[in-house]
């Protein structure tokens, strides 16, 4: 699956591994994230990640 | 209900939302210091380096505000608070009544007390003004000092070298990140710094900072001087704790909180970089987020969520150098197993327990097996024994 890089501070979205820390499951694409998930690194609002 | 928060970083922008999302209908107040909109801070080296414009690092504008209805008041400072009339009063005199109130402050630098230290030239970093600031000096400017070799001061040397000639880079303990590398690791690290253009000195303070009109130079501990046309502290920072303080809300290091993220005052809890939890000051923005979102339930609901504390996510880049630290990287005691691979710019340890579980790790120069350790760390799985051997 696509993984997605936020553009201010580097961190990785890989749908397989999800992002426990806001309550998503692995597996879950990208593009299925809720709009108020935020990168968990910095901040970063979806619209500020681009595909890897 | 009318709810009040003083700081739009981190921490008081997620609880904005939060708020927002939970109760529709209450009145949210942010009260930000600083005069531009909320900015994402790890993004400011890159504006330091001039690859990115504040804009880019900027997620939202003030119209995203005023459609969620929050009074966004940019430039508004709180300058004292009165929690028995459960108001807060701004540096022009006014008034802003709170129901509940959150102190989401931030911290700020720390400026060592040595002669010199507020001369032109020298600067801290924490904000979008202090990075316009180094900036607007920094043209023309030769040779820069950093004091402090952690996480800032190493990203922001590395910032640094793209305006400056020389770049120097001193800290207190014997190389660079010394809490988060071993001995090796820190020489691997100083020596690919110095292909980048930094200079690592270590065991070294400065004593004084030198100049008439501007700095000229800073004298080492030592008595050795280093000419600098550009100073940067990057010694740490300390949480804004004196609104609280002068209200007369409990404090130690930082605005102490339970773990519904209340303070000692009814109504107002604290969240981010200016609270301590369990003796905890985390300074970092996964925990100021956490924090943000759970006071703003607490806010709603009184209660209703608790704070067990944040893991911290692990960098996996410093100054453009690959590298993670996991766990016990320089352990003391205990019959643990050190496997080491070294070679020209990589440096790779693994700390092993008797069942050859990765207990710890520094991985520089190694992009490709970061996951894979990550993995073996988190699981416990042993780590086969020909693992450095297939490198």
């Amino acid at each position: 699956m696509q993984k997605w890089e936020c553009t201010v501070c580097g961190w990785v979205y890989d749908p397989a591994k999800g992002d426990p820390s806001q309550g998503i499951k692995p597996g879950t694409p990208f593009e299925d994230l809720p709009e108020d998930w935020v990168c968990p690194e910095c901040g970063a609002p979806k619209d500020m990640f681009q595909p890897l | 209900m009318r709810f009040v928060i003083v700081g739009g970083g981190a921490a008081g922008i997620a609880a904005a939302q939060k708020l927002r999302s939970l109760a529709p209908a209450s009145s949210i107040t942010l009260l930000e210091a600083e005069t531009v909109p909320h900015y994402l801070r790890p993004g400011l080296i890159e504006v330091l380096a001039g690859k990115k414009e504040l804009l880019g690092i900027t997620p939202y504008s003030r119209d995203w505000f005023e459609k969620r209805g929050i009074d966004y008041r940019l430039g508004e400072a709180a300058v004292s608070l009165d929690p028995a009339r459960r108001e807060v009063f701004l540096s022009s005199g006014k008034a802003i009544p709170y129901d509940r109130l959150l102190l989401a402050l931030g911290a700020e630098p720390i400026r060592p007390g040595i002669p010199g230290v507020d001369l032109p030239g020298v600067f801290t970093l924490r904000t979008a003004a202090d990075v316009e600031r180094i900036r607007t000096w920094a043209v023309g400017r030769e040779r820069g000092v950093v004091l402090g070799g952690g996480w800032l001061g190493l990203e922001a040397a590395y910032a640094l070298r793209n305006m400056l000639e020389e770049v120097f880079v001193l800290d207190r303990g014997p190389w660079p990140l010394p809490r988060q590398l071993d001995r090796e690791g820190g020489q691997v690290l100083t020596s690919l710094l110095r292909d980048k253009g930094l200079e690592i000195v270590g065991e070294t303070e400065a004593s004084e900072i030198q100049g008439e009109s501007e700095v000229r130079e800073v004298v080492l501990s030592s008595g050795k001087r280093i000419p600098a046309d550009l100073v940067l502290i990057a010694i740490g920072v300390r949480p804004r704790i004196g609104l609280a303080q002068d209200a007369g809300i409990a404090t130690n290091r930082g605005i102490v909180v339970n773990d519904f993220l209340e303070t000692s005052a009814p109504d107002i809890y604290a969240a981010g970089d200016v609270a301590e939890w369990q003796g905890r000051l985390y300074g970092i923005i996964p925990a100021a987020r956490e924090q943000g979102l759970i006071a703003a339930q607490n806010m709603v609901e009184p209660k209703s969520a608790r704070y067990a504390g944040t893991n911290p996510i692990q960098r996996l880049k410093v100054a453009g150098v690959d590298l993670l630290c996991l766990g016990e990287t320089q352990p003391t005691g205990g019959s643990f197993l050190e496997e080491k691979f070294r070679e020209e710019g990589r440096y790779l340890k693994l700390v092993l327990d008797g069942e050859r579980r990765l207990r710890g790790a520094v991985a520089i120069g190694f992009p490709e097996l970061m996951e894979k350790l990550e993995l073996l760390f988190h699981e416990g799985t042993p780590v086969p024994k020909d693992f450095l051997g297939r490198l």
